[in-house]
């Protein structure tokens, strides 16, 4: 009897040390004594550097899109060229549903007199997150956890089975949640000092490729043995749906719109002639302004565009600056932000 | 699923509670017994379940030949050959074969030109030189009379696959072990606290000083061309503390977790970077696998006791013990090079500096053998020859680039850590030396560390705790040993360094 009090002490005593140390990690976290987000090579998530930016009332446009969107636009660029200040928001494998959670969660924090949608999330599936719907949610999800409209988004994209695996899920992906959760924090340890570059931003532009695309993908790419099909170009039922919600809540909130389509490898997608001329009588059917890239003179004729573009679908830090100038001149032409708009 | 894993702490959780909720009982100990073996087929098989079938087999062989050793008196040195040679068959076929076809195309060009013989390009599953060691003392144990045979088969293949102990060792005797799996202790609170804080130390040891270590190292081993003299000199340096680190702060959760289910394994580490002497040295690092050779190998072979015969013997146990660690020219090397210091350097140097029994002549002792086995740690790290003698050649190269401290500060980030993680680096090596110099003094510090009053414990292990999870470095690194591209048998993420041999 005397062995099982002592089994039973220690475990009473191994729980309490536990707990405190629990208690510790938490009261550190949420003072911000020490940054875990900053450990080892680990950036800055663009989620936190969006909270900050915001509560200092810095932005004035958003660029909202997936991570082609994001590796693109050089928002310190465009802010300097277009004299007002641009933040990307977005994450990898972006739908537009998942998208438009994001504008509204944005929304609560910041108000934005524009938004520029990049179209790349139109007709995007990937069968993979299909059978990862839960998981799915966190990674769309860089939300505040204290934050209701986590939970609403959780149930609407991905069914109530999800709420679990977004509140105590691994935290790889979004590692703001930390920021509540000392067992996540734990849990995730094991991968902390892993260099996470994508998550290195600069007002969420987040490109650290820097060498273009090698010969043996270029081969691959050419042999179509990759690359996306965008046969199915037109945006799903879901998308049109979730593209008029967005619409709705920009017009409420008084914020410009303008849908727009960061530039192609042209080896690397299919029927991209015929994706955009869908997209072009898609958008001309519902009255909104489409700017494509997709064979642009200006970035066909640029050696820093042609030579050095693009690696991995993704556009190379050179092939973004080439590219965020000529969207600068492209919404400097329109007049995007003057007040006639 | 190594002991650096949120899985394997989860899984030893629930094993703990359920082992000691349901198994403490002498009636259960075959039931404890079989649950232990489980644990511990389930750990291994975390690796590679393939994996399973080779250590079984070693287990088995050994197991039969012992029981066969015992009821034939006449036929004994027939099945301890049976034994050892199928032990040693698994080991060479999996670890050696390769090695030795490579060797013999390397002496076969000398003579009749270039030569190529087929590979197996297997990978040794995890821990293989460790558990066979432990079989194959087993049964020269029992061949010797030493100890009788075990009859219970739960009971053996635990003893092999103790998964505390089976990935990296210690390498225990099955005196010492056996009899631990034969009866039940009652639980021992005092010694589950000790160990509760064995394991962080342990923790600590590998996570926030090896792992942060091993990113200069890596980096520098990766680029030998970045390196000067003064780098070099502290590359070495940080090697040898970031393989101590590594294997001891394993075999100190190893011992953690053991005490934990109420077992005792060996201490295998005994403060080595404090050694005075080779010889003090070699009494002091990886205890159990320099005391397996001496038992059973060098006393063996120590028949003559002149001066050249001792001399050959020593050089023989070092090389085995070299190869012991990895089949590769390098391992061959600076096991040789450290019988050579044995039987040169420590009767020409140390062992006078310590005749004089004063503190200066130790501490002079101490760094004359730490310089010269430190250095030949180059060829226990390098990835081939020619790397190794290339880092070792950057030693003559002084270019003095630090007289200014920023010049310093910019040759050193080079490797991989910024400046704070430098001084964090440094600040946790003073730490842990301190914490050894006190030891090894025996000042009553030392002492309350482990088993002072609750509160200081408890101080410890939380500031342990936090310091591991602010401080460590958890990436999960792929070990030195690749797959080979004609076709790997085995395939495994090694976290610490040891778990390769």
């Amino acid at each position: 009897m005397e062995e099982k009090h002592s089994f039973k002490l220690f475990l009473i005593e191994a729980s309490v040390g536990f707990l405190a140390f629990l208690i510790i990690l938490a009261a550190i976290e949420r003072s911000g004594a020490f940054d875990f987000h900053f450990r080892e090579h680990a950036g800055k998530h663009r989620w936190i550097e969006f909270y900050e930016s915001a509560s200092k009332n810095e932005i004035n446009a958003l660029i909202v899109g997936n991570s082609q969107s994001l590796a693109a636009v050089d928002c310190e660029l465009l802010s300097t060229h277009l004299n007002k200040n641009f933040f990307s928001i977005g994450h990898d494998a972006a739908t537009i549903s998942s998208l438009y959670w994001s504008v509204r969660h944005a929304l609560n924090y910041t108000s934005p007199s524009a938004i520029c949608l990049e179209t790349k999330c139109f007709g995007f599936f990937n069968g993979l997150y299909e059978f990862e719907r839960a998981i799915q949610s966190r990674k769309d999800l860089g939300f505040r956890k204290t934050d209701l409209s986590v939970l609403e988004a959780t149930v609407e994209l991905h069914g109530i089975y999800s709420i679990p695996f977004t509140l105590f899920g691994s935290s790889l992906s979004s590692p703001e949640i930390l920021e509540t959760d000392p067992i996540l924090t734990i849990k995730s340890m094991e991968k902390w000092s892993k260099p996470i570059q994508s998550k290195k931003t600069k007002l969420g532009f987040c490109n650290n490729f820097t060498e273009s695309i090698d010969d043996t993908l270029l081969a691959r790419y050419k042999t179509d043995e990759t690359g996306r099909d965008y046969i199915e170009a037109l945006p799903t039922k879901e998308d049109i749906e979730y593209m008029e919600r967005l619409i709705l809540l920009c017009e409420r909130k008084g914020i410009r719109l303008l849908f727009f389509e960061t530039p192609y490898f042209q080896s690397d997608q299919k029927n991209l002639e015929d994706r955009q001329n869908k997209l072009q009588s898609f958008f001309n059917i519902q009255g909104h302004d489409w700017k494509t890239f997709w064979q642009n003179q200006n970035l066909i004729s640029n050696p820093d565009f042609y030579q050095n573009s693009l690696y991995n679908q993704h556009l190379t830090v050179k092939g973004a600056q080439a590219f965020t100038l000529q969207l600068a001149k492209v919404l400097k032409d329109t007049q995007f932000f003057s007040d006639n708009q | 699923m190594g002991f650096n894993t949120f899985a394997f702490w989860t899984s030893f959780i629930l094993f703990f509670v359920f082992y000691w909720t349901f198994l403490n009982r002498p009636s259960r100990l075959r039931f404890r017994n079989l649950s232990i073996l489980i644990a511990s087929y389930a750990f291994y098989a975390s690796w590679d379940w393939r994996a399973l079938f080779i250590i079984a087999a070693s287990s088995l062989m050994s197991f039969g030949a012992a029981i066969m050793m015992a009821q034939s008196a006449n036929r004994k040195k027939q099945w301890l050959s049976l034994s050892i040679a199928t032990n040693l068959g698994f080991l060479a076929a999996f670890k050696y074969f390769d090695f030795f076809i490579e060797s013999a195309e390397l002496g076969l060009s000398l003579f009749v030109g270039e030569t190529s013989f087929a590979r197996t390009g297997w990978i040794v599953p995890v821990g293989m030189s460790f558990y066979t060691f432990q079989t194959m003392g087993y049964s020269i144990d029992v061949y010797r009379g030493r100890f009788k045979p075990v009859r219970d088969p739960v009971l053996f293949l635990s003893f092999v696959a103790f998964f505390p102990q089976l990935i990296a060792g210690p390498i225990e005797r099955a005196k010492v072990l056996i009899p631990q799996f034969q009866k039940i202790e009652p639980f021992d609170h005092r010694a589950a606290k000790e160990a509760i804080l064995l394991i962080l130390w342990g923790l600590f040891k590998k996570l926030v000083i090896a792992n942060r270590l091993a990113v200069l190292v890596d980096t520098a081993y990766a680029n030998p061309s970045i390196l000067s003299a003064e780098t070099t000199c502290l590359i070495i340096v940080g090697f040898t503390i970031q393989l101590y680190c590594d294997f001891s702060g394993y075999c100190d959760v190893a011992i953690g977790v053991a005490r934990l289910l109420g077992f005792k394994l060996s201490q295998n580490f005994n403060r080595p970077l404090l050694a005075a002497s080779f010889q003090d040295l070699w009494r002091r690092w990886h205890i159990t696998i320099h005391a397996w050779f001496r038992d059973y190998l060098f006393c063996h072979l120590n028949r003559k006791k002149t001066t050249i015969w001792l001399f050959a013997n020593m050089m023989i146990m070092f090389g085995i013990s070299g190869l012991w660690h990895g089949a590769s020219l390098n391992f061959l090397t600076w096991g040789l090079l450290n019988g050579l210091f044995l039987a040169t350097i420590e009767p020409l140097v140390c062992k006078p500096f310590l005749k004089r029994k004063c503190k200066i002549t130790r501490i002079a002792s101490t760094l004359v053998a730490s310089a010269f086995i430190y250095t030949s740690l180059i060829f226990f790290r390098g990835q081939d020859w020619h790397q190794s003698i290339e880092i070792l050649s950057k030693l003559s190269e002084w270019s003095f680039p630090w007289t200014d401290f920023n010049e310093a500060k910019k040759a050193l980030q080079r490797f991989g850590l910024g400046s704070w993680e430098l001084v964090f680096t440094a600040i946790f090596i003073v730490t842990l030396l301190s914490v050894e110099i006190l030891q090894e003094t025996r000042h009553s510090c030392a002492a309350s560390f482990w088993t002072g009053p609750g509160l200081g414990r408890w101080s410890a292990a939380l500031l342990l705790m936090l310091t591991i999870t602010f401080f460590g470095f958890y990436d999960d690194r792929v070990g030195l040993v690749q797959l080979n591209e004609a076709g790997a048998f085995f395939e495994a993420e090694r976290a610490f360094e040891y778990e390769k041999f």
